[in-house]
């Protein structure tokens, strides 16, 4: 804490910059839930008044058309699988990688750390070609393994340098006592990566859940849309309907939130360490 | 004994590494390198027949006007787009540095908008350009508000960066927030003594011990700044015209809607080209200025 001492008035100076800071962060939420509560009638009447009743209709019809339940389950579901796949196999390999001297490992690693550069659009058409000759385009399972392919170069890096820092004499001892390399990995040393483990977990599953461009290639069907790319679809039908589009937009965003008030502590972890190792 | 060590060791090598690298080859290493391939061709991405072209791609870039002008709109809402957000961040992180009661909620709320997706984020803010500042600037009397906030080519850029910065901020002011967090309390008291005034104390004391954290954020949200794509996707379509179309948006566009495969994927491994010159810059650039601290 290094809080410059400062005289009342510049105090009183910073919380009032500081609240109207806020209040411009919170106003297109704010205007998001109150319109969200009217019906067509009212919205369009004014957009900035206060909702004159407590007004459901947006949220259930929402609620069927965008089938919420189901497109909700297939976020967690790709969410979960693509994250703990990652970190599975990213973990594997930043540890024999770290682990393994040589030139070999030396090249591999330094192919991943170069390729952290590349953006995924400089990749995403040749590989819808590759998805498509794979056939995994179109399913759930498939947009998975993808995740893993393109997510585990950041999560191998982050493995890397931190299983430098884990005392080897702790593997040794295990090794002598007859543990295989694997029951070593999988007993001694992933239990010992949880730090890097969670600030993967938390990175990835915002980039995840959040994701709306490779779905958006990958992911045709209705019946097997993530929630952005529902609400995009959802949102461009009902383009003249805005209390219908925000509440829509609202359902969307409260599991993230949630997600969020729930994880802070993680997440702000997650984002200090991912950065200083990034 | 010997060589059944090294066989087993070998064993496990490609065991712990094989499920991850055949992964990040088929879908990260195949596409890139198949990409510098097809950058020479002619393809609409569905016929077999991929005719080879030279480097026909490449002189098409530079003199198609559409992708010039997307290339130019990227580094003028990059540049925007890095100054606000590392200003406010770390304006932010300096007055949210205390322990003060309901910190903890403000930082929250600064930080919010970033869990939410893109696309959503947006949404939403198409809505308050199209149909709630209007109607502010009206009751608030302030009438150049009520502006075609995403209608007019000129503003549109700027109400673009306006939201990227709304979702961006945070992030960084975290990072901010956890470099100051990192500084010894100490120096700071004794300069106190020592009668440096508090700016002195912030040009001199504080700036410097930063300068790790400025060039994280630096580097996050230059790399950030080239990758977007969600957010005018969802809110402009890269309108009016072509005013608001970045550089990914232009060549998802040109290989999906215009099917030009060929022709999209060089301008995808020009895009690489440009993000590993910047990134070379930012590392020069960083790096000398570390050694004169």
């Amino acid at each position: 804490m290094l809080t410059l001492k400062l005289s009342k008035i510049k105090n009183i100076v910073i919380f009032a910059l500081l609240f109207a800071f806020a209040l411009f962060f919170i106003m297109p939420v704010y205007f998001t839930i109150i319109n969200s509560f009217k019906p067509l009638r009212e919205i369009v009447t004014s957009y900035t008044s206060i909702p004159k009743t407590f007004y459901l209709g947006n949220y259930i019809k929402a609620w069927i058309k965008t089938d919420y339940p189901r497109v909700f389950l297939n976020s967690l579901i790709i969410t979960i699988a693509s994250v703990s796949g990652i970190v599975l196999v990213s973990s594997m390999a930043g540890y024999i990688l770290a682990r393994t001297p040589g030139k070999l490992s030396w090249f591999i690693f330094i192919i991943i750390v170069f390729s952290m550069i590349i953006p995924f659009h400089s990749i995403m058409i040749p590989l819808i070609i590759v998805i498509k000759k794979l056939n995994l385009s179109n399913s759930i399972h498939g947009i998975i393994i993808v995740y893993w392919g393109i997510g585990c170069n950041f999560a191998i890096f982050l493995y890397h340098g931190f299983v430098k820092t884990i005392p080897k004499e702790l593997e040794e001892a295990a090794a002598i006592d007859g543990c295989s390399r694997f029951q070593i990995f999988f007993k001694v040393v992933f239990p010992l990566l949880a730090p890097v483990t969670s600030t993967i977990v938390v990175l990835d599953t915002l980039w995840i859940w959040n994701d709306f461009l490779l779905p958006l290639l990958v992911l045709q069907k209705r019946a097997i849309k993530t929630i952005p790319l529902s609400q995009y679809v959802f949102v461009g039908q009902y383009y003249s309907e805005w209390g219908l589009a925000l509440a829509g937009l609202t359902l969307a965003v409260i599991p993230v939130v949630l997600f969020y008030v729930f994880m802070q502590k993680y997440i702000v972890k997650g984002i200090t360490t991912g950065a200083l190792k990034g | 004994m010997i060589k059944n060590k090294t066989l087993r060791d070998s064993i496990n090598f490609s065991s712990f590494l094989l499920p991850a690298f055949i992964l990040y080859s088929i879908f990260f290493l195949f596409p890139l390198f198949s990409g510098v391939l097809y950058s020479f061709t002619r393809w609409n991405g569905i016929s077999f027949s991929k005719e080879f072209i030279g480097i026909e791609n490449f002189k098409e870039i530079f003199s198609d006007k559409r992708f010039l002008g997307s290339l130019f709109f990227t580094f003028k809402y990059a540049v925007l787009n890095v100054i606000f957000i590392n200003i406010f961040a770390f304006a932010l992180a300096l007055m949210l540095d205390r322990t003060v009661k309901g910190i903890g909620f403000l930082r929250s709320v600064f930080f919010m908008p970033n869990v939410i997706s893109m696309v959503i984020v947006g949404f939403i803010w198409q809505f308050i350009f199209m149909n709630v500042v209007g109607e502010m600037s009206r009751f608030m009397g302030m009438p150049f508000l009520n502006q075609s906030w995403l209608g007019d080519p000129h503003i549109a850029l700027y109400s673009v960066t306006l939201v990227s910065v709304w979702r961006g901020t945070g992030y960084m002011m975290i990072i901010y927030l956890a470099g100051l967090q990192t500084i010894n309390s100490e120096i700071i008291d004794a300069s106190r003594i020592d009668g440096a005034s508090n700016w002195g104390k912030f040009i001199y004391i504080i700036l410097p011990l930063m300068i790790p954290s400025i060039n994280i954020c630096l580097f996050m949200t230059i790399a950030n700044s080239f990758k977007m794509f969600d957010l005018v996707f969802a809110m402009t379509r890269g309108g009016p015209g072509y005013a608001t179309e970045v550089i990914s948006l232009n060549l998802y566009n040109e290989a999906f809607l215009n099917d030009r495969y060929g022709y999209g994927i060089a301008k995808a491994v020009v895009l690489a080209i440009i993000i590993m010159i910047v990134t070379y810059i930012q590392l020069k650039v960083l790096k000398k200025r570390e050694v004169v601290l």
